[in-house]
């Protein structure tokens, strides 16, 4: 036990210095007031107001774009994992090496990549047109919601492959010969077998792209324009333009708790799925 | 009854490659039978298994089970059900729920399935562990789920795949004796893999003998034991002596010094002799004690016969022990050994 303590208090040192303590004055702060460009202590929920009157849609569209995001690299994950686990024999582990190294391509490139392609003189509307299936370009295709899904699925989608991935390297293929054996058609043994077993690396997937799609602010800013802005952008606009850290503030933290809110719904509504029949064990 | 036989598989083969994993075979298993598939590792035994459950797809031959051809149907549409060696329970579900996996894909009734589960729990005597997860089980009641998993489908045919290999040696008696029990009790046709072949003579009625992809012999259990078709099934099947000779006109000659008339081919031969039918002689063999191994039950004597070939001897009388000491010099013979022909060296 005294072992134990001493191996955790330095990252817990690190962990509680230079995270939980900032974080939470930051979260006081937002029950703080601004006068002339200065912050002053104070018990005020102007900015709480704010958040919940000016942001409130803003932030459920932020959560939106969360949701679908979360929601295509889960699924595409999963099925690039499944490819990778049991269709790809030797080369799954190759697969895998690809897609980390995806990773080092880096984060603006790829927005810049897609503003490339889906711009006014881009990739597709060029294409688009040299078929003449248009005569202009389209430009719904950039500075929209779908331009910045498509960007951040795309950036976000290794860190849906590789928790699923690793998730269903624990599904034994006896697993699958035994279901298969005892009459479950593909489909069955898909949705009976292989998922139920896979939950907690779907669940990681999905709570890795949600989070970071919903406090992401630098794909809306290059590739949303103005139909697809982002509540992160708007925080970052209270804290420099602005100088309002306290609606700042009450906007992270409205955010974190609402994200939160959505994780937490689901991780219970997975654990009452995995514990389902455990009840009566003992 | 009919006079179709339950499974029938037909010039059944599998090739990998270039490599072949199971030469062209006929089987015939009557219902009720319970047969072993015996041989060593890597002979193909579960290859000719996995094709008869559906995983593998033979390279030639057909698969009828009661006349019908299945050869084409995949393992979910076979009415076989398989006992795996690593028994590939589910480990999200409870015991219940691995056992009732199969009737809830036939959308049988909650009733029902929940009967027939009790049932077959009852089967294995698992009733007690219905709402465990599987982790929480010891080796042998996973296996009593994967058996009770298969058998509540009630097969046609259970396949069994070294169904006791993973077990120790106090428990795998237990689950054959358990074995013998419940295919006695349900009357049921089971097929198993396995390379032990006291397991395979305490279990089946119709032994197969495989080697290098081929059936060697097909047989009851005596048959088998005491008139071995090849000389590998007589090496592979119990504690024989091989002793080398050469057969000529309608006389053998072993090198160890004994001739005895045998009609046949002339040419090399080889002599099996079972260790329970060796006994002292006067005017016998000459032979060196080279080992005494204690059984409890008997005693199993090592021999260094003058050809330096080695006679397994097995005593079972109270002064064995005394009678074989290591380094005595006695005189042996033997009654009733077997005469195979064998390949040229």
């Amino acid at each position: 036990m005294r072992r134990a303590i001493l191996l955790l208090a330095p990252s817990l040192a690190v962990l509680i210095g230079i995270f939980a303590i900032p974080v939470l004055l930051l979260f006081v702060v937002s029950f703080w007031s601004v006068k002339s460009f200065r912050l002053q202590p104070d018990f005020s929920l102007a900015a709480w107001h704010r958040f919940f009157t000016v942001y409130g849609d803003l932030t459920l569209y932020t959560l939106a774009v969360g949701l679908a995001v979360g929601l295509f690299c889960t699924l595409l994950g999963f099925v690039f994992a499944y490819a990778a686990r049991f269709k790809a024999g030797r080369f799954g582990d190759l697969l895998l090496v690809a897609t980390l190294i995806t990773l080092f391509g880096g984060y603006l490139v790829k927005i810049y990549a897609w503003k490339s392609i889906l711009g006014a003189d881009g990739l597709l509307n060029q294409a688009l047109m040299g078929i003449g299936l248009t005569s202009q370009p389209l430009a719904f295709l950039i500075y929209s919601r779908g331009a910045v899904i498509i960007a951040l699925v795309h950036f976000l989608l290794p860190f849906a492959i590789l928790p699923i991935y690793a998730s269903l390297r624990n599904v034994s293929e006896t697993t699958i010969e035994a279901a298969r054996d005892l009459g479950a058609s593909a489909s069955q043994v898909l949705m009976r077998v292989i998922v139920p077993q896979c939950l907690s690396g779907l669940f990681s997937a999905f709570a890795f792209c949600f989070l970071l799609a919903a406090g992401d602010y630098v794909t809306p800013m290059l590739l949303g324009g103005t139909s697809g802005s982002m509540l992160g952008q708007f925080v970052l606009l209270e804290f420099s333009t602005n100088f309002n850290w306290p609606a700042g503030s009450a906007m992270s933290f409205g955010l974190l708790f609402v994200c939160l809110l959505v994780i937490g719904a689901l991780a219970a509504a997975g654990s009452r799925l995995m514990r389902r029949g455990e009840g009566a064990a003992s | 009854m009919t006079s179709t036989p339950l499974l029938k598989l037909s010039g059944l083969s599998k090739s990998f490659g270039a490599a072949r994993a199971v030469e062209p075979l006929d089987l015939t298993v009557q219902a009720g039978d319970f047969c072993a598939i015996l041989g060593p590792s890597g002979c193909g035994k579960s290859t000719l298994l996995r094709m008869i459950a559906g995983f593998i797809e033979p390279s030639s031959g057909s698969i009828a089970i009661e006349g019908r051809d299945i050869t084409a149907l995949g393992p979910e549409k076979r009415p076989t059900n398989m006992v795996f060696q690593s028994y590939g329970l589910f480990p999200h579900l409870t015991v219940a729920e691995n056992v009732g996996f199969g009737l809830a894909l036939q959308k049988k009734s909650k009733d029902e399935v929940s009967r027939r589960t009790d049932e077959a729990l009852r089967l294995v005597r698992l009733e007690a562990f219905s709402q465990r997860m599987i982790d929480r089980l010891s080796g042998g009641q996973q296996q009593r789920v994967a058996l009770a998993r298969a058998l509540i489908m009630r097969p046609k045919i259970l396949l069994l795949d070294e169904p006791l290999a993973a077990l120790d040696l106090k428990l795998r008696h237990q689950m054959q004796e358990e074995l013998r029990r419940i295919h006695q009790e349900i009357g049921g046709t089971f097929i198993f893999v396995t390379h032990d072949q006291s397991e395979a003579f305490a279990l089946a009625n119709l032994v197969a003998v495989m080697n290098q992809g081929r059936v060697e012999q097909i047989g009851s259990p005596a048959e088998v034991y005491l008139s071995p078709a090849t000389l590998f099934v007589a090496d592979f099947v119990g504690e024989t002596s091989l002793l080398a000779g050469e057969r000529r006109q309608g006389r053998v000659t072993l090198k160890a010094g004994p001739h005895f008339a045998s009609a046949g081919r002339d040419g090399p031969v080889r002599a099996i002799v079972r260790p329970e039918r060796v006994g002292l002689k006067s005017d016998g063999v000459p032979a060196v004690v080279t080992d005494a191994v204690f059984f409890g039950a008997s005693l199993k004597v090592s021999l260094r016969l003058p050809s330096d070939e080695t006679l397994i001897l097995r005593s079972s009388e109270a002064d064995a022990a005394a009678r074989y000491r290591i380094g005595e010099r006695l005189a042996v013979g033997w009654e009733d050994q077997q005469v195979i022909d064998a390949g040229p060296g």
